[in-house]
């Protein structure tokens, strides 16, 4: 084990670091199934009114699922920093100070996905009911979900940023 | 590129030809009919009353008659379901030619069949009436289809009573020991059990009736009501099979002769198509006005269009006249934007926004400019800016689909093109596919070309770079939207606000941009164009003290706002990144699967056929609504009002059918 731990590396590190991609995976994952499924609920109702509706509303319920998507990518691109599968080679163990760096990008990423993901299925259910009365006003709806994702984005701005500038090993 | 010139007009013509002149015009298509104010025209001289009121009731005759085709058409639907999904998609609506048109509404006896429909409507209601009380008593019997004793048996006998009875099987045994208790020579027999319920048939004497009655009461036995017929319940049930399988034959014959009728739908189509615009013409005739011999229509022209008017309408009528003016201010002008073909589909995003107001710039040209760029922005992948452009490029070929989604398709394949310009740019396709040196596909050798046309590296060291860009172009487009705000205010010569508000907004922000590279004199700017927000922002204040509190005020605006909306393109680069990354993910999951034995290869090449596409739609998403966000939220409030209204032309509409003018073969192209 010990010959692969680079100097200054450590397993403490690497786990900080691991547990950091984990974090932003799971709470953008935890926000976005929240979301989606209140959006989902909200146009299963219509749905069952309307059924010629499911297309339109098909955008409403996948717009809160892009805070997943961003947990997953902020996972691979701290895993990235040389931790895990990145490349074929040898794992890089980061140093307690990276790994604690890590971590935090992971998790305040992850807080941010969190939130935003659940506040934009709640948007999206409402503007569900947009479309169901006025379907005509798909476009303007579209917008307001996207508001909050906004924040989303932004944290995924700075983490991208962060993580970019940092170099393991 | 341009808001078309459009005039307000007033058709005066004898009452006459009022019918002629109506049916020129709404073939022509060309003019928007509005409500003339009657009692406004009647301030000068009291002649006018509301146009065409004499026939009301005609409209209204014709209006009963037009639902009844529609609802009998919803009817026929139901049996023979139009056009939809891709079939609607690769054919285009239903359409017949002219001369069938014609065909149909001097033959078809759409009164008659209409009937016809109503009495097989009212025959499949009753049969289905019937066929739920069938199944009801079939319900009631089937528990009791072990019985071989006539049902008749169970009307009163002279001194005993025979019941069946459903007991609640939790309550059967309780219910018996009661009942054994309280009643003498009670006789009982099971017959079985069905939905937790036990089945058996009583005999007692009519004396004990009251104690029986209590102990159903207590224990919630049910008892089964036969009819006095001399069946037993399986034969009974029999019966119903029967009859029930009759009704089924009867409601499929009658529904096989419905679907028969798909040329009738079609008729029934085409008397809707003739009704629904013969209403609409009517409709028109009664937003004019008219006096004891003449008729007026007010109605909104496309300048362009006027000789084409004034020929159509005396070809029907010489005495007519048109008198045209230019719209008032006030006026609420339909609006029809002209745009060069390519800038077309940019209407699409400008249609979700709201139109422009008629005295305003129209926005089209600057929102394709930096929509596209944008979109390619939060795209930057060539491989799916190529399938994107591709697929909807293809879509808007082929598929006939009505104007606007056509549109549509065209600007998803513009965005397309673009997003494949900034992967190309970046050196993206489908993330690292085939410039990854660790992924099979590396060794196909393509990422020597693609490296070739690589100007920057977004992940690597020009992440800054890339977030630059982002930031640049909403700096770009920000000023743009101010200069044009500056412009609008100069045509219509308010130079006041130039000087007081949008110079020192263009000086400080200029200045912002001049300080990146000389010092001094960004500075300088900066602090000109603030000053002059201080003393000039709180201008309609005559208090020298509100003044400067309320310039103060905006000066924190200002700055706030310009950092925020700048920031807020930072978006672009995140969704850039995002695309080549989840891309590059997806590649390095397809390829774990690669070294597994057998199958491994195809599993790889499944995961991506299958997880790309999936991928793009979630991107598509993202970058057109968060590039649509940037217009409507950063770009917009800059210069653009909106609140027009799209012209609507009166003209034929074909909500029911297509008519086509160019075929000759009266077929059905169903």
């Amino acid at each position: 084990m010990n010959d692969i731990v680079t100097s200054g590396g450590s397993t403490l590190g690497m786990a900080f670091a691991l547990l950091g991609a984990g974090l932003t995976l799971a709470l953008g994952g935890v926000g976005s199934s929240i979301g989606v499924g209140l959006a989902g609920m909200t146009a299963a109702g219509v749905i069952t009114e309307d059924p010629k509706k499911f297309g339109k509303l098909i955008p409403f319920v996948a717009l809160p699922g892009t805070q997943g998507v961003y947990g997953l990518l902020l996972f691979f691109y701290v895993c990235r920093q040389k931790l895990l599968f990145w490349t074929s080679t040898t794992p890089v163990y980061p140093t307690m100070d990276q790994g604690f760096e890590l971590f935090f990008v992971g998790l305040a990423a992850g807080i941010v996905l969190l939130v935003s993901a659940i506040y934009q299925g709640k948007v999206a259910a409402a503007t569900i009911g947009v479309i169901a009365k006025k379907p005509e006003q798909l476009g303007k709806s579209l917008i307001l979900p996207a508001f909050v994702e906004t924040y989303a984005v932004l944290a995924l701005v700075s983490a991208i940023l962060i993580l970019g500038s940092l170099k393991v090993g | 590129m341009t808001i078309e010139k459009i005039n307000k007009i007033y058709l005066i013509a004898p009452k006459s030809h009022r019918d002629t002149i109506m049916e020129h015009i709404q073939n022509l298509g060309m003019v928007q009919i509005t409500d003339m104010d009657v009692d406004e025209e009647n301030k000068a001289r009291d002649i006018f009353s509301r146009g065409d009121m004499a026939s009301v009731t005609e409209r209204r005759t014709k209006e009963n008659l037009f639902n009844q085709v529609i609802n009998a058409i919803a009817f026929l639907e139901q049996y023979i379901p139009p056009r939809s999904g891709l079939s609607l998609l690769t054919r285009g609506p239903l359409s017949i030619s002219r001369e069938l048109e014609n065909k149909v509404l001097d033959e078809f006896d759409f009164r008659n069949f209409i009937l016809e429909l109503k009495d097989r409507e009212s025959r499949i209601k009753k049969l289905h009436v019937k066929k739920m009380s069938l199944e009801n008593r079939r319900e009631h019997l089937v528990p009791w289809k072990e019985l071989d004793i006539p049902m008749s048996y169970f009307c009163r006998t002279k001194h005993t009573r025979i019941r069946a009875l459903s007991v609640p099987a939790s309550n059967a045994d309780a219910c018996r020991n009661a009942a054994e208790e309280l009643i003498d020579a009670l006789f009982s027999m099971k017959l079985g059990e069905t939905r937790g319920e036990k089945n058996i048939i009583v005999i007692y004497h009519k004396d004990v009736e009251e104690a029986a009655e209590k102990v159903m009461r207590d224990f919630d036995v049910r008892s089964a009501v036969f009819p006095c017929e001399p069946l037993t319940p399986a034969e009974s049930l029999q019966v119903i099979e029967r009859d029930l399988e009759d009704i089924r034959k009867q409601v499929l014959h009658l529904e096989s002769e419905i679907r028969g009728m798909a040329e009738n739908l079609r008729n029934l189509r085409v008397i809707a198509n003739h009704l629904d615009n013969w209403l609409e013409r009517k409709r028109a005739k009664e937003r004019g006005a008219e006096t004891a011999n003449a008729f007026v229509i007010k109605g909104w022209l496309p300048e362009k269009n006027l000789d084409e008017l004034v020929n159509t309408v005396h070809s029907a009528s010489p005495e007519a006249d048109i008198s045209v003016t230019d719209p008032e201010e006030g006026d609420d002008v339909p609006i029809i934007l002209r745009n060069p073909p390519l800038f077309r589909p940019f209407e699409s995003i400008l249609d979700i926004y709201g139109k422009p107001s008629y005295h305003e710039f129209d926005p089209t040209i600057s929102i394709a400019l930096f929509f596209f760029i944008s979109f390619g922005y939060c795209l930057t992948d060539a491989g799916y800016g190529l399938m994107l452009a591709l697929i909807f490029g293809y879509a808007a070929w082929k598929l006939k689909v009505a104007p606007n989604i056509k549109k549509f398709f065209f600007l998803l394949t513009l965005c397309g093109i673009s997003g494949l310009i900034m992967g190309i740019l970046t050196g993206s396709w489908f993330g690292n596919l085939f410039t990854d040196h660790d992924l099979p596909t590396a060794r196909l050798g393509w990422g020597n070309f693609i490296s070739r046309f690589q100007l920057i590296d977004p992940l690597g060291k020009h992440i800054m770079l890339f977030l630059g860009g982002a930031l640049g172009l909403g700096y770009i487009q920000l000023v743009w939207g101010v200069l044009i705000k500056t412009a609008d205010l100069f045509r219509k010569r308010r130079f006041g606000e130039i000087i007081f508000d949008t110079l020192p907004w263009l000086f400080f922000t200029w200045g912002v941009a001049v300080s990146f590279f000389l010092k001094m004199p960004g500075y300088g700017m900066c602090l000109l164009g603030l000053l002059m927000i201080l003393l000039f922002a709180g201008r309609d204040h005559k208090n020298i003290l509100l003044r400067l509190v309320v310039g103060l005020g905006t000066i924190y605006n200002t700055v706030t706002g310009l950092l925020s909306d700048v920031l807020s393109y930072s978006r672009l680069f995140a969704l850039g990144l995002a695309t080549g990354i989840m891309a590059t993910v997806i590649n390095i999951m397809a390829f774990l699967l690669w070294t597994l034995p057998f199958a491994g290869w195809l599993l790889t090449v499944l995961t991506l056929l299958v997880a790309h596409p999936v991928n793009l739609a979630i991107n598509v998403l993202g970058a057109f609504i968060h590039t649509s966000r940037l217009q409507f939220v950063e770009f917009f409030p800059k210069f653009f009002e909106s609140g027009g209204q799209k012209f609507e032309a009166f003209c034929i509409k074909d909500t029911y059918i297509h008519i086509r003018d160019d075929e000759v073969n009266p077929t059905i192209s169903d």
